[in-house]
């Protein structure tokens, strides 16, 4: 069965980088895109796309932002199980306390890299395929590694 | 009863006082209120502009990713230089990020134990210590009140500092020493970090702590010229003073004064 991921961003070209990065690590992975909480939050609930793997929620966009959506899901009986990583151009180490307290599967700050998308998309994958259980931690160092 | 003396009437004078008074009183405000402004004008530019860097980066990362096969030596060459221009924005909009925020966030007191802080100091600058063989040297530090996570950052700065500026075939060589003094009434802590580093002229002493300021070239030096900036407005925000004295390749030496006990609960 193929993976699902499912990203909620506004920023197009973050959104599309992520999703080249992945598909060139995993062709069969399942790229579902949101714009923003509410449209992700639609695309759930009206069973527009099927349950995703995983979450990469973006904080700052228009409409419903990444808490408000984090929110949420983690308050539904049907979604809250679904890790949810942070991805936001933040670094500080108070958004990351922040994702934790609200459930948040894990928090990264989006890289300047493309190498570094490729490495994120890559433990996702492996992750999802079941070799990297180590995930949750290393988005923790991935976290540490801007300190301000 | 008679009294002999002069009458002068000075109501005039008052209140041309108190108007004064008042007007200073205001434009001390409106300065404070602008300062604010420009201080959160600061933090929100830098925080918008980190956006499009991001992306200059990604993009020029990703195109030398896509032309990796075919691209020839010269545009190789662009490339980089596109990606050390938007690394050096980087440092230097997370430098307005931090130096705004530090006026912006208040901190709680507490006692901070200089010792420590030196210690978390030296494992974080680990790799750089190794790396120039840097020798840092101090003992007794005095345990003082104030906001622990900028007192990190000024020691961070200085130390950091210390060592990019050290001779090329020497050997950083930084030692703490500390003095308990007591001046008009306050008791602080006299703190001397000196090095064995390339120095600097003594008619810079006040310049290098302005906002911007650099001695070097960036090529030869890395950095935001904010990290010295950065210190005297922790140590102000302490109520303590910071000034320098060096020559010329003859190393530099930094002196801080910090209160042993705050008055305010925040900085």
């Amino acid at each position: 069965m193929s993976k699902k991921i499912l990203m909620v961003d506004d920023d197009a070209d973050d959104a599309q980088i992520f999703e080249e990065a992945l598909l060139e690590m995993d062709p069969a992975v399942i790229f579902y895109r949101a714009w923003d909480g509410q449209e992700a939050l639609d695309s759930l609930e009206q069973k527009k796309i099927e349950v995703p793997h995983l979450i990469f929620l973006d904080i700052n966009m228009p409409g419903m932002n990444g808490w408000e959506f984090l929110k949420l899901i983690k308050k539904n009986a049907f979604f809250k199980h679904i890790p949810v990583i942070v991805y936001s151009t933040a670094s500080l180490q108070r958004e990351a306390d922040i994702a934790e307290d609200l459930g948040a599967f894990g928090f990264l700050s989006k890289p300047h890299d493309f190498k570094e998308v490729k490495l994120i998309t890559k433990k996702i994958t492996e992750y999802l395929n079941g070799n990297f259980p180590e995930l949750k931690e290393w988005c923790r160092e991935w976290a540490f590694r801007n300190p301000l | 009863m008679k009294w002999i003396g002069a009458f002068t009437d000075i109501h005039d004078q008052k209140e041309s006082e108190q108007k004064l008074e008042a007007l200073v009183a205001q434009r001390t405000l409106d300065l404070e209120r602008s300062n604010e402004d420009l201080q959160r004008f600061a933090h929100v530019a830098s925080h918008d502009l980190k956006e499009p860097i991001r992306k200059i980066k990604t993009f020029a990362s990703r195109l030398q990713d896509e032309l990796k096969n075919s691209i020839n030596e010269k545009g190789k060459l662009y490339l980089d230089k596109v990606q050390s221009a938007t690394d050096r924005m980087f440092t230097m909009i997370d430098g307005v990020l931090i130096y705004s925020g530090i006026n912006a966030s208040e901190q709680p007191i507490e006692n901070v134990d200089l010792n420590k802080i030196m210690k978390d100091i030296e494992t974080d600058l680990e790799l750089l210590i190794q790396q120039k063989a840097a020798v840092i040297q101090h003992h007794q530090l005095p345990i003082i009140e104030g906001a622990s996570v900028l007192l990190y950052q000024l020691f961070y700065n200085l130390i950091n500092n210390s060592i990019k500026f050290s001779k090329p075939y020497e050997s950083p060589v930084i030692t703490l020493t500390s003095n308990i003094i007591e001046e008009e009434g306050i008791v602080m802590a006299r703190i001397i970090v000196e090095d064995n580093g390339i120095g600097f002229d003594a008619e810079n002493a006040e310049k290098i702590f302005d906002t911007f300021a650099r001695l070097h070239s960036k090529d030869k030096y890395e950095g935001t010229g904010l990290g010295l900036a950065l210190c005297k407005k922790i140590i102000q925000r302490h109520k303590g003073d910071i000034y320098a004295r060096s020559e010329p390749g003859k190393g530099s030496q930094f002196f801080i004064f910090l209160p042993l006990r705050q008055e305010q609960h925040f900085v």
